[in-house]
């Protein structure tokens, strides 16, 4: 059909709890698109990921008819299960509660590459390095 | 509850390590959005929260980050108070009935009156294209009420929602076939027409036209692009059997006459153009 892009709302909300309030709400809210059918189809959609954090690309149309698709989970995300843990270090200048290796590194910036803008793989690495120490979490050699 | 919206405008190499921070903040979840060459991250916390914490929670992570060699840019932190709303019940309240011709589209929780001769058509906006409130779909739909009589067979290619084929059977189509490549779009229209008690009159498959070898159709509507309208018009007369009448639309103003010199060659010959903002529709027959 005709469709014409009127906005895109870029989201990252834990897998199969989407509700109308914040931040759903009020960022679907403001383009006219219908909060409830989003929660529903992003619900059953992320149903076997539930908790998880993901990163949905919400593209609306001229007539408020929308579609949606989710992207690789955040870098974080990666970088904590790459590392095995949790959560970062509340302190990672101090503290270093992991470490990952470069081979690591290197496979998160290439799966993150697209939605992190960078040019090539050595920029998307410097991303995700300083990303993970910033997180206190070191890189092997 | 009311909240406090906390924007956060940021270099791109820090957004990850600073969306990491802001979703401990707000496990609800957070919107990222580009802005310029930066972006902008926002998340919404509980106004009882106490903000100076969630402050320092963002500073602290773009200090630290800065001295792991990321670029943080302005780091521009900005709060403001917004009062909880019902957010759905404000997005009902913008969606109201649509009326086209004897055509009123509905969204479910709205109850209208109706005079004798309207055709009620209940379509919530949702994930495919055809709400009703389009000009491309506003096209098709006078356009089949004027060129309609009831009894024929109807083709939609890139049926959407399905709102056009529901309207075809509204309007007493014998037999509607209808066809989408996106599986999503065909399973939200087969849900449509079933709401509309229409379900059995409409063939719903997912499919390409190009795989389509042979139909036959008296009428067919095509709610597409100007390319693609351009690049299958070649293929209608031999694949569409008994057509009779097209109406094309998804055209923009400044795409009209390459569709119009495309469905001369095809053996078309343009009845009616319809301009709706930006967007035009047009009906020929096949001679």
């Amino acid at each position: 059909m005709a469709k014409k892009m009127m906005a895109k709302v870029k989201l990252q909300i834990p897998g199969g709890q989407a509700n109308p309030a914040p931040p759903v709400g009020p960022a679907l809210g403001q383009h006219g698109v219908n909060i409830m059918e989003f929660c529903k189809a992003f619900n059953a959609q992320t149903s076997d990921r539930t908790g998880t954090i993901i990163p949905v690309e919400i593209t609306v149309y001229e007539d408020r008819s929308f579609t949606f698709i989710t992207k690789t989970p955040p870098a974080a995300f990666l970088l904590k299960q790459a590392a095995g843990i949790d959560k970062g270090s509340g302190e990672p200048q101090k503290n270093k509660v992991a470490q990952i290796t470069k081979d690591q590194v290197r496979q998160i910036a290439e799966t993150k590459m697209q939605d992190l803008s960078a040019n090539d793989v050595e920029a998307a690495m410097k991303i995700i390095e300083g990303t993970a120490r910033s997180m206190g979490i070191e890189i092997a050699g | 509850m009311n909240w406090l919206k906390v924007e956060v405008l940021v270099h791109p190499e820090a957004a990850e390590v600073l969306s990491a921070a802001m979703l401990d903040l707000s496990p609800s979840g957070i919107q990222v959005d580009e802005q310029g060459r930066n972006m902008l991250i926002t998340a919404y916390i509980p106004d009882s929260s106490f903000i100076d914490d969630a402050r320092l929670t963002v500073q602290d992570t773009l200090l630290t980050a800065a001295s792991q060699g990321l670029q943080t840019g302005p780091g521009l932190i900005t709060v403001t108070s917004i009062t909880d709303e019902d957010w759905v019940e404000n997005y009902k309240k913008h969606f109201k009935p649509i009326r086209i011709g004897r055509f009123l589209i509905k969204p479910s929780w709205e109850a209208v009156e109706t005079s004798p001769g309207d055709l009620v058509i209940r379509l919530d906006p949702g994930l495919a294209f055809g709400t009703g409130s389009h000009p491309t779909t506003e096209g098709c739909l006078i356009f089949l009420q004027e060129f309609m009589t009831g009894g024929e067979t109807v083709f939609d290619l890139g049926t959407g929602s399905g709102i056009l084929s529901i309207a075809a059977a509204k309007l007493g189509a014998r037999r509607v076939i209808a066809i989408d490549n996106d599986p999503q779009a065909i399973t939200v229209a087969r849900e449509n027409a079933e709401k509309n008690g229409v379900a059995d009159k409409i063939e719903f498959s997912v499919a390409d036209f190009a795989a389509i070898s042979t139909i036959g159709a008296d009428l067919m509507v095509a709610n597409l692009t100007a390319p693609l309208i351009i690049d299958f018009l070649e293929d209608i007369p031999g694949k569409v059997q008994g057509l009779k009448i097209l109406i094309a639309s998804g055209i923009m103003v400044e795409q009209r006459a390459g569709v119009i010199r495309a469905l001369g060659k095809a053996g078309f010959t343009v009845e009616e153009i319809l301009t709706k903002g930006e967007w035009v529709s047009l009906v020929s027959k096949l001679v």
